[in-house]
């Protein structure tokens, strides 16, 4: 069965209530910047965790690297 | 620098205890560009997702999204270059359409790539992008009777001789060592304004634009820009300064455009030099000399 999907995700929601009338232009893009830097940094400590778990190493990063794209 | 990255390359250097994470660092620095297509952007989630886990394609890929220097492109044309594995064309497709530098992937199915004449794509594999970036700096002297540059692994040092306000060298040398700072490198520039002839300042400006062109590696492209900046200010300074006599005039108005097209060139500071031509067409014209 299909999720009904809402028509604004939890996010859209809180930064439509937070910025009800117009911000900067640069505080826009700290603000981008901040998002962009918590994605990747939660990005990158999972995938740590995932070398720790599934025993990933720098070898295996080379072969996957030089394996032909499946 | 505009750079297109194959899957496997990112899937290699995400996680920060891969020797490859320095190339996800620099992303976040905004070091260079990342261009990718809406294709190129679903592999990527696909693979994430094969090879960590779908929570971390999606911060990945929301990162992208927020990210000043990651540019999304539009294919306008599918040029079919690799035959050997058409889902590689879209790598192929993007670097074409976003003007690329180089298409990073380790895969050998790419190798087409370099038999290619038209549409030139650069491809190249982590570890020669690293020494690439990493390698340009090497050790270089401009000795010119008034100024002596160096270049090595720790920057741009300029010496300079003295003079006193009659004309004549005080025989001291000083040093300033500039690194990617920007506001050194004006300080210095502005330091040089004082102590040398007009005509060694337009020499000097010169020669630190080719030795910065030819020694520092792609890493350093904002600090090539800054000095192509600094040097556009002084230059329109400069061309104020300028009193001598017609001949000359017009060879150091030369000397001036030539040294600002080769940082221009180099930092994609394009309309700074065509700003800097008009300006130096109307000096000569004022002048009487075109």
């Amino acid at each position: 069965m299909d999720i009904a999907q809402k028509p604004l995700s939890n996010i859209q929601m809180e930064l439509m209530k937070l910025y009800s009338s117009d911000i900067d232009d640069s505080d826009l893009l700290h603000i981008k910047n901040y998002l962009a830097q918590y994605f990747m940094q939660k990005a990158i400590d999972e995938a740590d965790a995932i070398w720790k778990k599934k025993g990933y190493s720098d070898e295996l990063m080379d072969e996957w690297l030089n394996e032909e794209n499946q | 620098m505009k750079l297109v990255i194959d899957t496997n390359v990112i899937i290699a250097a995400l996680s920060s205890k891969s020797k490859y994470h320095w190339l996800i660092q620099w992303l976040i620095e905004g070091r260079y560009e990342l261009c990718i297509t809406e294709e190129i952007y679903l592999e990527y989630e696909e693979k994430l997702t094969e090879k960590y886990s779908i929570g971390i394609a999606r911060s990945f890929l929301k990162a992208l999204k927020e990210l000043a220097n990651v540019v999304s492109v539009n294919i306008s044309y599918n040029w079919q270059l690799i035959q050997a594995d058409p889902d590689d064309n879209k790598f192929a497709d993007c670097c074409i359409a976003a003007n690329a530098l180089f298409l990073i992937t380790n895969d050998k199915h790419f190798r087409i790539l370099e038999t290619v004449k038209f549409p030139k794509i650069n491809v190249i594999n982590l570890e020669d992008f690293e020494q690439y970036c990493n390698g340009g700096l090497t050790t270089r002297t401009i000795n010119k009777e008034h100024y002596k540059i160096e270049v090595d692994s720790e920057g741009l040092t300029i010496f300079c001789k003295e003079y006193s306000s009659s004309g004549y060298p005080v025989n001291k040398e000083w040093l300033t060592k500039i690194d990617n700072n920007n506001s050194k490198l004006s300080d210095l520039i502005l330091h040089l304004s004082e102590k040398l002839w007009v005509s060694d300042k337009i020499d000097l400006l010169y020669d630190i634009a080719q030795i910065i062109q030819s020694s520092f590696p792609m890493n350093m492209i904002n600090w090539k820009a800054t000095f192509c900046h600094v040097a556009y200010d002084k230059y329109i300074h400069y061309l104020k300064e300028i009193k001598d006599e017609k001949e000359e005039t017009a060879s150091y108005f030369d000397q001036i455009l030539k040294g600002l097209k080769i940082s221009a060139d180099e930092s994609n500071e394009k309309e700074l030099f065509s700003n800097l031509e008009k300006g130096v067409e109307s000096e000569l014209k004022k002048r009487g000399i075109i």
